[in-house]
């Protein structure tokens, strides 16, 4: 098992840290690292982490990243508004290295949404409940490094019956100027009863060496919340992004949650989400495109723990290169969980003799009038399809290209957020074109 | 159907629960190298097979019984509390019939095993395995005419070492898995098949198993090797007596086939499962493993699994040769507080190699039933294709039915695809059934036997009609 031996820098920065918040949020964080110091890092030999090695993250001795100087955030501001959403509307929180940047941002906050800081979020009574990640032998480890090291925090409550109508945005930029540098970010989001809010979590990185974002977003969805959550992992191809999103979901709860793994060396999306009254709905949605030698691993447990819950997951991968992707989805049904609707679906293209694909699409059943399905796919382009759009005149690299496009685009086209549609085509013909553009237009 | 009558049903005894007493030969309980020797004394064993028995012995001490990730929760066994020998005492092998243990005979009438006069007519060789000696082979002479080999693996060690040290443990080796390692260590028989080049074995092989001494744990080794364009099936079931404590069953079992070759290998398990509180049971801990060594080789395993307590077996398909096929059709049913951790494992390395999975998982009462799986396609194995299909049916809102597949695909030209769904029998599927006059106990029976229709196609014809009592007799008492 890795021990936090060659960690010694983040013990120190930890020292730094621990005494520097309220009592509260003090205890978390000791409870956490002492969690995460008896255990480690996960290793394949972990069921849950069996496709994806850390050992080169955990070869390094990170500490947290610096606090960016005026000059660097200067030359960011390109990078940030490249990424932003255009709507001058919008709420857009930027963090550059865990810090939020005033500048950047644009803070104007829709009626009935309060932000507050990781220390003010601490003084109030849902805080720990809210804060304290599920302890999981494996899956919590580095969601417990999360909660130790995080220093600031982003916690959005929206209130009872408030309905938003542009999303919440958050920035999460990480400068790989220097090297060995991680940053913790954390997103917390309560949504009240029947109070519906959309948030953008964008994570993106600039410079050329590695980084490391372990981040953690939490939702918490009161009855009839609804909240649609988008994950866009957009960083550099040097960087390790480990993320877990936890997702409670009471009454008659709705969440969406649209995951983009576009970015990093190594990426690994944990999502967790948890059924926790009647009637609720979660749909999970994920697309990874991954080339050169980027190995992108998706996590998903939905657990419906009370009736009449529906969840539905659909996730698309197209490998390239020596990409390796990874689809783990797990749907568990507890034994009172009855008249449960739930599917499951993974797809993936593998566009090389190298690249290689996982899939795990699991089944754990302890009821039994529940309807559950699950199906994946993975195999190369479809020779007939190929065939007819040639033979419709189209030549062999456009059809290619079409085919692919397509079956991006059956995912891209359902997200609401034009900009992010945008970004996720051009990545798609940049990658995967062939011989000239993907032509969009088609 | 009233509560009465299905309490009534659930409480149907267990119809293979006897002992029979037996003189017979035990080694006191414990396992160390002494063991190990002794053991290979006792079988006048070569040389190096016992130094593969000790190099097995001891890369098992350095590993681990995998606890973490099947979905199984069970005591473990102390290994050091079983005894890994025990034989019916008997200095010189029968030649016939009548010079069996009366008792024994007794033993197989009650199973209703065709042996004798019987065998002839059911066409079926036995090699009946009574604990851990085979006792009777018969119809070796119409086997010998065609040139096939069918004894037990002891007598195979003695009078074909080389066949035997080419091929043992070529498919599973002694450091396979913790169990495997174990059976390496301690197999004391089991059955050596081996047909010839292009010969259709004449008959179905079969060889029923039976533990019969208390704390015995049985360790059998079956090796079956088909030369090139050859042809067998081969037939195991099982029945074991009843008794309170967990008992170990560790078996290993390697099929070799070579160039256009088919092996053909069903099960039907259907051993003590403990009671309707989960007390006692056997232990299942099954190695299963065929390789598809040569071009257009065919290895498909059909299995039913109804008995045992707790079940962890994944007969799986090495797919080597260019243009080779491996199959796995399974029906596993658990009821009470049975557990089923089983599946297959398909490994494409050849060329256009093709591998088709249907698991049929069925929960009833407190059963957990949980299907794990491994496609794997290497980079190699261009326009390999995969089709995966397991279904569970859901009797009760106790049970657990769990999906795991691993699917891990190297190449652009390869196909491969799952698919799986879980439900309860439907409503209007028994309200149909039972309003042509059925009562609701053939009904279920009815519905299951639809559902497990697609494996039970696959088995030899006795054993689907057993296959077919089978299911209804574990399922009895489950539905109201």
């Amino acid at each position: 098992m890795p021990t936090l031996a060659k960690q010694s820098r983040l013990h120190d920065d930890f020292a730094r840290l621990a005494d520097t918040g309220p009592d509260t949020l003090n205890r978390l964080r000791a409870e956490a690292m002492r969690r995460f110091s008896d255990q480690g890092f996960p290793t394949t030999k972990d069921e849950p982490w069996r496709f994806t090695n850390l050992r080169r993250l955990t070869q390094v001795d990170w500490t947290r990243a610096d606090r960016p100087e005026q000059a660097t955030l200067d030359q960011l501001k390109a990078t940030v508004d490249h990424y932003a959403l255009q709507d001058e509307a919008a709420t857009t929180l930027v963090f550059v290295n865990g810090v939020l940047q005033e500048d950047l941002s644009r803070r104007a906050l829709p009626d009935g949404v309060a932000l507050l800081s990781l220390q003010e979020a601490a003084a109030q009574d849902w805080f720990e409940a809210a804060f304290t990640v599920a302890e999981d032998a494996v899956v919590s480890r580095l969601p417990d490094l999360n909660s130790a090291m995080a220093e600031a925090a982003t916690v959005l409550v929206v209130a009872p019956d408030t309905q938003l109508t542009n999303p919440l945005e958050i920035i999460h930029l990480s400068c790989g100027l220097s090297a060995e540098r991680a940053v913790f970010p954390r997103t917390l989001v309560l949504a009240r009863r029947h109070a519906q809010a959309t948030v953008l979590e964008t994570f993106i990185g600039a410079g050329s060496e590695a980084y490391w974002q372990n981040s953690v977003t939490q939702l918490h969805l009161e009855d009839g919340a609804h909240v649609t959550h988008y994950l866009a992992e957009l960083g550099t191809e040097q960087a390790f992004h480990t993320h877990a999103t936890f997702a409670d979901l009471a009454r008659d709860g709705r969440l969406v949650s649209e995951n983009m793994l576009l970015g990093a060396d190594l990426a690994r999306n944990d999502i967790h989400v948890n059924l926790n009254g009647p009637g609720a709905e979660a749909h999970i949605n994920g697309l990874f495109l991954g080339h050169a030698r980027q190995h992108l691993d998706n996590h998903i447990i939905v657990r419906h723990n009370q009736p009449h819950g529906s969840s539905f997951q659909n996730f698309r991968g197209i490998l390239d290169d020596q990409a390796h992707g990874v689809f783990a989805g797990r749907i568990y049904v507890a034994e009172d969980a009855q008249k449960t609707d739930s599917a499951q679906s993974n797809r993936n293209l593998l566009l090389s003799d190298d690249a290689r694909i996982d899939t795990q699409p699991k089944l754990e059943i302890y009821a039994d009038d529940v309807k559950c399905a699950h199906g994946a796919t993975t195999g190369q382009l479809n020779q007939d399809a190929l065939f007819y759009l040639q033979s419709r005149g189209m030549a062999p690299e456009a059809a290619r290209n079409f085919l692919i496009y397509a079956f991006a685009h059956e995912l891209i086209e359902k997200l609401a957020i034009r900009e992010l549609r945008d970004h996720l085509e051009a990545v798609l013909v940049e990658r995967f074109g062939q011989d000239g553009a993907i032509d969009v237009e088609a | 159907m009233t509560t009465s009558e299905i309490e009534q049903l659930a409480k149907k005894e267990y119809k293979y629960g006897f002992v029979t007493e037996i003189e017979s030969e035990t080694f006191p309980p414990g396992l160390n190298e002494d063991v190990i020797r002794a053991i290979s004394a006792k079988k006048d064993e070569p040389q190096w097979l016992l130094d593969w028995r000790l190099k097995a012995f001891a890369v098992w001490q350095k590993m681990d019984e995998p606890h973490h990730w099947p979905q199984l929760k069970y005591k473990p066994t102390g290994y050091q509390d079983i005894s890994y020998y025990s034989s019916p005492k008997k200095k010189d092998g029968p030649k016939s019939l009548e010079e069996v243990d009366p008792k024994l005979l007794e033993t197989y009438e009650k199973l209703g095993i065709p042996l004798g006069e019987r065998a002839r007519l059911a066409g079926v060789a036995v090699d009946a395995v009574f604990d851990s000696v085979s006792v009777v082979t018969t119809f070796k002479e119409t086997l010998k005419k065609a040139g096939v080999i069918f004894c037990p693996i002891s007598e195979a060690v003695r009078d074909y070492p080389e066949l035997v040290q080419k091929y043992l443990g070529s498919v599973v080796p002694h450091s396979d898995n913790f169990f495997a390692a174990l059976n390496s260590a301690v197999f004391t028989d089991g059955s050596f098949v081996y047909i010839p080049k292009g010969v259709r074995c004449p008959m179905e092989l079969s060889t029923y198993f039976r533990i019969n001494e208390a704390s015995t744990g049985q360790f059998e080794r079956t090796l079956i090797v088909a030369e090139e364009s050859s042809y067998v099936s081969y037939l195991e079931g099982c029945t074991a007596p009843m008794r309170d404590e967990n008992q170990l069953h560790a078996a290993v079992v390697e099929l070799v086939a070579l160039d256009d070759a088919k092996i053909k290998y069903s099960t039907v398990q259907n051993w003590y499962p403990g009671d309707e509180e989960g007390k006692g049971g056997i232990y299942n801990f099954v190695t299963k493993r065929g390789k598809c060594a040569g071009r257009n080789s065919h290895i498909s395993w059909t299995q039913v699994e109804t008995g045992s307590a707790v079940t962890w077996k994944y007969p799986s398909c090495i797919l080597q040769g260019d243009g080779s096929v491996g199959e796995f059709y399974s029906v596993a049913l658990t009821n009470n507080y049975q557990q089923a951790d089983t599946g297959t494992k398909m490994v494409h390395i050849g060329k256009n190699t093709k591998s088709t999975i249907i698991s049929k998982g069925i929960s009833a009462g407190k059963g957990q039933n949980t299907y794990r799986g491994l496609v794997k396609v290497m980079k190699g194995a261009e326009n390999s294709r995969n089709y995966t299909q397991c279904d569970s049916l859901l009797i009760g809102d106790r049970c657990g039915a769990h999906t795991f597949p691993y699917i891990d695909v190297r190449n652009t030209s390869s196909t491969v695809e799952h698919e799986a769904s879980t439900s309860k029998i439907a409503e209007d599927q028994m309200f149909y059934v039972q309003q042509r006059g059925l009562d609701m106990e053939n009904a279920v029976s009815l519905i299951v036997n639809g559902f497990c229709k697609d494996v039970f196609r696959e088995l030899p014809m006795e054993f689907a009609v057993e296959a077919t009592k089978l299911l209804a007799v574990s399922l009895e008492g489950s539905v109201g």
